[in-house]
């Protein structure tokens, strides 16, 4: 962990709708409390690479963090960064505005990280104005909210995973 | 086993209901008192023979900040009726839906008390009077297990069951829209029901003419938000002779066997229902065949829909063929299910609705749309990781 935590670089990497639409939405959702067993998740992810709890005995990755390992139950998690690769098992389309500071459409994903079957995370879902597809690969991409917290989001990719 | 259960120790002798409806001229307190009171009253007892008291989620104890969700607490119903208690209960974590209900059963049957009320209060549609239904905010940070669920946007229950829902009609290869015919026919259920609080007719069309709230949930597979209060008061099953309108426990089921996250079942197009139902049916000598009918937590018309499966009323992925057209799930259908109108038209009064309901049906006192058998009815509550099912039984 670094004793500071820049933005990561990402910004770039939105198009200007994108950009507008994650601002909005990521700016009147609720942040995260980071506290505990989940700081460094949403540091690390501000940090530009994310990373989650792995056992480093049964090689096995725990979400959310836990204190110690959820499969095996040995005292030996790690930070360990993820591939950033994941599946889209879900998605819906909001349309409704919960409050007014909220915009008027958005797509969330839920999408299972290729590293584990029960690895899953909710988020925004970009790449799919054309429609969103069961089953497509998606990338994780990172919002920065605050020097220590980014959210992750999700790009839906062409192809179905590998 | 089954003569061991403790739900055989118990009964429900008694069902109170406010006026139910939207912007009552009421405050929670007004509408709970006077719910107990008829309460107790129809259980042929006094405020003084009550020695029991629960609910869910009681005053300032839940965590998001929803104007008129909670209700008003124990400690304020205790002292508005002077009730001397032996045993209470306001459990945030496991209250909800019917944990307050459930629990309260157990208390008599254990002899704590002899008399428990339970009792539901919402405020929601006076208390959000003029505006749009609004999402879930926490004071402050989102933390435990909303910290993944309301920080990246998802800030509304419906946008987690659209996803569960989304998946679910994915796997079974149905048109989501087939989720209309549970509204439209429970809007037919309403319209003999003078307490709920939409009842002019709705049309499949129209359902499909609706605005998208969260994909693939439209505006009428949300339950209606609405005022009232219901109590129910459980008494030792000895207490039976003494009251006019008995209903029995055969079983309750309360099982959550996988994690607790919204999407964290292997099976993601399934709920903690499954698991609640599953309990149940290993604890009741009945089977989904002895049901006469249901009244099915529809906080969403999709949870209503699970339920018909995780019951097993219907196998898995045949709900949506089970409900097509509607007439099996109509009053006079295979399986009628919520035939007030259940939360989507008749309000959304926490489950506690479709509990009167099913109590009314039972006693013989369901007015206008009494079934022409009612023996044996289903009560389920929750959605997502929350579950309870519940199997009544004519007295």
């Amino acid at each position: 962990m670094t004793a500071s935590h820049p933005r990561p670089p990402v910004e770039g990497d939105f198009s200007a709708a994108e950009r507008e639409l994650l601002t909005r939405l990521l700016s009147n959702a609720p942040l995260p409390a980071a506290e505990d067993e989940t700081t460094q998740f949403w540091r690390s992810a501000a940090s530009g690479a994310l990373e989650l709890t792995r056992c480093t005995t049964c090689e096995r990755w725990s979400f959310p963090p836990a204190p110690d390992c959820s499969c095996c139950g040995a005292d030996t998690l790690t930070w360990s960064p993820v591939s950033g690769r994941g599946v889209l098992l879900s998605f819906t389309v909001n349309e409704h505005r919960w409050y007014p500071e909220l915009p008027a459409t958005y797509m969330l994903g839920l999408v299972q990280l290729d590293e584990q079957a029960n690895l899953r995370l909710l988020g925004p879902l970009l790449g799919a104005e054309e429609g969103a597809v069961i089953g497509r690969a998606v990338a994780v991409e990172l919002w920065a909210r605050t020097d220590a917290i980014a959210q992750p989001v999700f790009r839906q990719l062409e192809r179905p995973p590998v | 086993m089954s003569n061991e259960r403790f739900e055989s120790r118990v009964i429900i002798s008694g069902i109170g209901q406010s006026e139910t409806g939207r912007r009552l001229d009421a405050t929670g307190l007004e509408l709970t008192v006077n719910a107990c009171r008829r309460a107790i009253a129809d259980a042929g007892l006094e405020p003084g023979d009550i020695d029991g008291l629960a609910t869910w989620p009681g005053e300032g104890s839940f965590p998001l900040k929803s104007p008129g969700f909670e209700g008003p607490g124990i400690h304020g119903v205790q002292d508005a009726l002077r009730f001397e208690l032996d045993w209470y209960l306001s459990a945030n974590e496991g209250g909800n839906v019917f944990g307050s209900l459930i629990e309260a059963a157990m208390a008599v049957a254990s002899g704590l008390a002899n008399n428990a009320l339970v009792f539901r209060t919402v405020t929601e549609a006076r208390a959000q009077a003029g505006r749009r239904r609004a999402g879930m905010v926490q004071n402050g940070a989102a933390r435990g297990s909303l910290e993944w669920l309301l920080a990246p946007g998802a800030v509304t229950a419906t946008n987690w069951a659209a996803l569960l829902a989304q998946a679910y009609f994915h796997h079974a290869g149905v048109d989501p829209a087939t989720l209309g015919w549970i509204p439209v026919v429970q809007r037919v259920h309403a319209a003999r029901n003078p307490k709920a609080v939409y009842t002019e007719p709705l049309s499949f069309a129209e359902y499909q003419d609706s605005r998208v709230i969260s994909s693939p949930l439209r505006l009428y597979d949300c339950d209606a938000v609405a005022d009232g209060s219901t109590a129910v008061v459980i008494s030792r099953s000895s207490h039976r002779a003494a009251c006019d309108h008995p209903v029995l426990i055969d079983a309750v089921g309360t099982a959550r066997r996988s994690r607790p996250g919204w999407f964290d079942r292997p099976e993601l197009a399934s709920m903690a229902a499954h698991d609640a139902a599953a309990h149940l049916w290993r604890r009741s000598a009945l089977t989904p065949r002895d049901l006469d009918f249901g009244q099915l937590y529809d906080g969403y018309s999709f949870f209503a829909l699970m339920w018909l499966e995780a019951a097993g009323v219907v196998a898995k992925y045949e709900a949506t063929h089970f409900i097509e057209g509607g007439d099996r799930i109509k009053h006079g259908g295979a399986f009628p299910i919520n035939t007030g109108g259940g939360q989507l038209s008749g309000g959304r009064l926490m489950g506690f609705g479709l509990l009167h309901e099913a109590c009314l049906q039972l006693t013989g006192r369901a007015d206008g749309r009494q079934l022409a058998r009612s023996e044996v009815g289903l009560v389920t509550g929750g959605g997502g990781p929350i579950a309870q099912a519940i199997t009544l039984t004519r007295a």
